[in-house]
C-alpha cells in the first residue's frame, strides 16, 4: 500500500510562500531585536529562533550580527556549561551567525566544564538532554571548535547514547524522556529523529544503521497518529508537525526505508497545512515554519510543487498567451514539461473535451509556460483546464494533475434583431410582417393588432460565434407597467412569441406603448441592456389594478332610518281611547248590577281576598316587565307567585263549589 | 194562522226587535250579562287597536301584536267560559262553573304569557 500510494499523482500544493510572505516574516523577525540586550525577544532561545529563522530564509546580511555573538558569549560565560539547553541555543546561535570560526570552546568557558556536561547528559541525561548534547557537540566539531581530547572522550560515548536512545523507543514507535515514564511523546520522538540520523550519518557504523533501522520499522505507527483532513495532515501543532517532518526527512536521507512509509501525498498535505500556517504569531512559531517549509522544499522524498495560473480571466483576443508558472514551495521555477491534458466547460465538467493533449512552450524570460489557445475556438464562458506537469528532475519531483478554472469574458453582440406580427403564426416568417432592426439603434413604434401574434427574435454573437448567455430577458415598460420574460434559447437563437391574451397576462391588460429592451447577463461577458424598440398595445379586457388589494372606499355606516312615528298627542289620544272601553264595563256593570252580598265570609272569605290578590298581584308583575323588568327576572318571580295562587284558587273555587251543590242538594 | 202572522209581521219593526231582545235579554243570567258587558269591551277595546293600527302605523309592531293578541284571545276564551257556563247548554252537569272558571283563568295565564313575550 505504501509503494502505491507514493506513485499517487497529486495536485501539487495550492499556495506557495512567496518572497512577500518571506519579506513579511523578516520584517516580523526584525521587530522582535531588543536593542538593549541585544538579542531577539526575551531570551537566548528565542535569539536561537530569530537566528534561526533569518539564515534559513537566506538572509546574510543580519544587523548587530556582532552584538549578537558579543552577548551569547557572555551568556554562555556567565552560565560555565551548566545549563544544556542554554549551551545548545548558544552554540547554535554562534554556528548559525558563522561566530564559532576561529573560535574554541575554551573561549567560551572552561573545557573542563564543557566535557563534564556532554558526559553526563550522554551517560544520564534525558532523551532532550541527550540529543541536545549530541547537536552541541556536532556543532562545535563541525566548526572546529572543540578540543581534540574532548573529542576523544565523548566519541566513544556515542554509540552507547544510541543504544539509550533506541531503548526509550516505546512500543508505538515514540520516544519517552527516560525509561521510567508511561509512555513517548512526539516532541521527543522527532528530537531522537534528527539526533539519530546526524549519529548514523557520522558514525557510519552497522551497528547503529541497525539500530536506526529498528526505529524506522516503527515509523509508520507514528505517521499513523497524524490529524488528517481531506488535504493537510499534521501532529498536534506547528512546532510539533515541523520538527517530526525534521526528524523524518533527516532519517530518511540516511535510510531508505523511510520513503516507503512517507508518501508523496503526505508531504504535500503536510505542505498544506504549514502554508495555511503563514502568519505567525511568535518567534517560534516561525522558527519552526521555516524549519519545516525548507525541509519540504528540499528533501529525498518528494518535494512539493505548485502550478499556478499567471492570471485566470482572458479576453477572447488574450487566448494566443495562456500561462502558468511550476514552482517549488518556496516560489522558486522547476524545470518541468506541461501539457494540457484537457479542457472541459465548467457547467459541464464530464461533457466531451474541447481541447486535449495541448503541449504548453517554456519561455525562459519569466520562467513560464505558454500555450496559445487562439485557433481553438473558445467561446465566452468558464473551463476547467487540466495540466499535466512533468517535472525533469524526476527524483525530486513527482508529476502533478492539477485543474484550475479559466473564464473567457468579453463582450457580445445581438444580430437579425427582428419583430414580426402577423395574424398567424406561419406568417410570422413572411418579410412583409418583419421589422428588422441593427443592434445599438431602436426600431420606431409599431403597433400591434390585438387578433395578432407577434415574435421577437434575435442571436447573441460572440466572436462570430453564437453564444448562450446565462440570462437573457425581453423587458416591456410604460410608466405604468413592467414586466420581465425570459427568451428561449434554441438552434442558435433566441426568440419570444406573444399573443394578445400573452400580453394581457403579463402586463395586466393595460393598453398603451411599451418600450422594448434585451437584457442579457451572463458572468463571462460585460452585462447588456438595449432598448430596441417600441410597441403599441391594445387589450379588450379591462385593467387588471397593479395593486392585488384594489383601492377601498372609506367605509360609511348606514344605520336602519328609524320608522315614522306619529306625534304624542295622537298616543296619548290613542292611550286614553283604549283605555275607554273600562267605562263602557264599569257603566254596564251598574245596569247589570253586581251582587256583592254573596261574598263569602270566614275562611272562603280569606281564599277569595288571597286569590283575587294573587291575579292583582300576576297583572302587576306583567306590568312591571312592561316598564322595567326582565323575563328572567319576571318569570322567576311568576313561579313563586304560582304558589299562592294556585293555592287559594284551588281553596276558594272548591269552596264556591261545595257552596252551589249544597244550594242544589236544598232545592 | 194567517192572523198571527200578520201580527207579528206588523210587530216586526227595529224598535219591537230591540224591545223583544231586551225582554229576552234580561231573563239571561246575571253572571252571562257581566261576561258579556266584559266581551263588548274586550271587542271594543280590540277594535280601537286595529283601527290605531290602520289609521297611525304598525309601529311598534310587537306592541301591537300583544294588544291584538290579547283582545282577541280574551275574547275567544271568555265566549269559551260562557259557553260553558250557559245553562242552556247543559255542561253543567260535566263541568261546574268552578271549573269552568278556573280553566279560563288557566288559559288567561298561558295567553299572556304569550303576550307578554311581545311586549316591548
Amino acid at each position: 500500500g505504501s509503494v502505491q500510494s507514493k506513485i499517487t499523482t497529486t495536485r501539487g500544493i495550492s499556495n506557495v510562500y512567496s518572497k512577500n510572505d518571506i519579506n513579511n516574516i523578516k520584517q516580523f523577525i526584525s521587530s522582535k531585536y531588543n536593542g538593549n540586550t541585544k538579542l531577539y525577544g526575551e531570551s537566548l532561545k528565542d535569539t536561537f529562533y530569530g537566528v534561526g529563522v533569518l539564515t534559513r530564509i537566506g538572509e546574510t546580511n543580519i544587523e548587530a550580527t556582532k552584538d549578537i555573538c558579543k552577548q551569547t558569549k557572555e551568556q554562555l560565560k556567565q552560565n560555565k556549561f551548566t545549563d544544556i539547553e542554554l549551551v545548545f541555543n548558544g552554540v547554535t546561535i554562534l554556528s548559525e551567525l558563522k561566530c564559532l570560526q576561529g573560535e574554541s570552546s575554551s573561549s567560551l568557558g572552561n573545557e573542563q566544564q564543557l566535557q563534564d556536561l556532554l558526559k553526563n547528559k550522554l551517560e544520564n541525561g534525558s532523551l532532550l538532554e541527550k540529543t541536545q548534547a549530541i547537536n552541541i557537540y556536532f556543532t562545535l566539531s563541525s566548526a572546529k571548535a572543540i578540543d581534540s581530547k574532548t573529542v576523544s572522550i565523548i566519541d566513544p560515548l556515542l554509540i552507547q547514547a544510541v543504544n539509550s536512545m533506541v531503548s526509550l523507543m516505546d512500543e508505538d514507535g515514540t520516544f519517552k524522556s527516560v525509561s521510567t515514564d508511561d509512555e513517548g511523546n512526539l516532541q521527543n520522538t522527532a528530537a531522537a529523529y534528527f539526533a539519530l540520523a546526524r549519529l548514523s550519518h557520522r558514525l557510519k557504523s552497522n551497528e547503529v544503521d541497525k539500530l536506526v533501522a529498528k526505529v524506522v520499522n516503527k515509523v509508520d505507527t507514528v505517521l499513523a497518529s497524524a490529524d488528517e483532513t481531506t488535504d493537510s495532515l499534521y501532529f498536534n501543532d506547528l512546532s510539533t508537525t515541523s520538527s517530526l517532518l525534521h526528524g523524518l526527512l533527516s532519517l530518511a536521507s540516511v535510510n531508505d526505508k523511510v520513503a516507503d512509509v512517507i508518501s508523496n501525498k503526505q508531504i504535500n498535505q503536510i505542505s498544506e497545512y504549514l502554508l495555511r500556517q503563514k502568519n505567525v504569531e511568535s518567534l517560534s512559531d516561525a522558527y519552526h515554519l521555516i524549519v519545516a517549509l525548507k525541509r519540504c522544499q528540499k528533501n529525498s522524498i518528494s518535494q512539493p510543487i505548485s502550478l499556478a495560473l499567471v492570471k485566470s480571466i482572458y479576453s477572447p483576443s488574450g487566448l494566443n498567451d495562456i500561462r502558468v508558472r511550476v514552482t517549488d514551495i518556496f516560489d522558486q521555477p522547476i524545470e518541468a514539461s506541461i501539457v494540457i491534458n484537457k479542457v472541459v466547460s465548467s457547467k459541464n465538467p464530464r461533457s466531451t473535451p474541447i481541447l486535449s493533449g495541448k503541449e504548453m512552450k517554456f519561455q525562459s524570460s519569466d520562467n513560464s509556460f505558454v500555450a496559445d489557445l487562439s485557433n481553438e475556438n473558445l467561446k465566452l464562458g468558464s473551463y476547467n483546464f487540466e495540466f499535466k506537469v512533468q517535472p525533469v528532475d524526476t527524483d525530486s519531483y513527482k508529476s502533478i494533475t492539477n485543474i484550475q478554472i479559466i473564464t473567457i469574458t468579453g463582450a457580445v453582440t445581438v444580430n437579425d434583431m427582428k419583430l414580426s406580427y402577423a395574424p398567424k403564426s406561419d406568417q410570422l416568417g413572411s418579410p412583409k410582417t418583419t421589422n428588422e432592426v441593427q443592434f445599438g439603434q431602436k426600431l420606431p413604434l409599431i403597433e400591434i393588432p390585438s387578433n395578432n401574434i407577434a415574435r421577437i427574435f434575435f442571436r447573441i454573437a460572440s466572436e462570430a460565434q453564437p453564444y448562450q448567455a446565462q440570462q437573457v430577458g425581453i423587458r416591456f415598460y410604460s410608466p405604468a407597467r413592467e414586466a420581465v420574460v425570459p427568451a428561449t434559447y434554441s438552434a442558435d437563437a433566441y426568440s419570444y412569441t406573444f399573443t394578445n391574451k400573452d400580453a394581457c397576462k403579463i402586463l395586466g391588460c393595460q393598453s398603451g406603448n411599451y418600450q422594448l429592451d434585451l437584457i442579457i447577463g451572463d458572468q463571462s461577458i460585460t452585462p447588456l441592456q438595449w432598448n430596441f424598440g417600441e410597441i403599441n398595445l391594445k387589450f379588450n379586457q379591462s385593467t387588471i389594478p397593479t395593486n392585488r388589494y384594489p383601492e377601498q372606499l372609506p367605509i360609511s355606516h348606514n344605520f336602519r332610518v328609524a320608522e315614522k312615528r306619529p306625534p304624542q298627542s295622537i298616543s296619548s289620544l290613542f292611550t286614553l281611547l283604549v283605555l275607554s272601553p273600562i267605562a263602557i264595563f264599569v257603566i254596564g256593570l251598574l245596569f247589570v248590577g253586581t251582587n256583592l252580598g254573596r261574598f263569602p265570609t270566614g275562611m272562603g272569605f280569606i281564599y277569595t281576598i288571597g286569590f283575587l290578590g294573587c291575579i292583582s298581584a300576576t297583572g302587576l308583575l306583567i306590568v312591571n316587565y312592561w316598564l322595567h323588568s326582565t323575563m328572567d327576572v319576571t318569570l322567576k318571580n311568576l313561579a313563586l307567585l304560582m304558589i299562592p295562587l294556585v293555592f287559594f284558587g284551588h281553596k276558594s273555587m272548591s269552596y264556591y263549589s261545595n257552596l252551589s251543590s249544597s244550594n242544589i242538594k236544598k232545592d | 194562522m194567517s192572523t198571527t202572522a200578520s201580527t207579528s209581521s206588523n210587530n216586526l219593526t227595529f224598535t219591537s226587535i230591540v224591545k223583544s231582545f231586551f225582554e229576552s235579554y234580561s231573563k239571561t243570567p246575571q253572571k252571562l250579562k257581566i261576561i258579556d258587558l266584559f266581551l263588548i269591551y274586550t271587542f271594543i277595546t280590540g277594535v280601537i287597536v286595529f283601527t290605531y293600527c290602520c289609521l297611525v302605523g304598525t309601529y311598534p309592531f310587537n306592541s301591537f301584536l300583544a294588544a291584538f293578541i290579547s283582545t282577541v284571545g280574551c275574547f275567544v276564551l271568555t265566549v269559551c267560559l260562557r259557553i260553558q257556563i250557559n245553562p242552556i247548554n247543559n255542561f253543567g252537569k260535566t263541568i261546574s262553573i268552578e271549573r269552568a272558571f278556573t280553566d279560563y283563568l288557566l288559559c288567561n295565564l298561558i295567553l299572556h304569557l304569550v303576550v307578554f313575550n311581545f311586549l316591548g
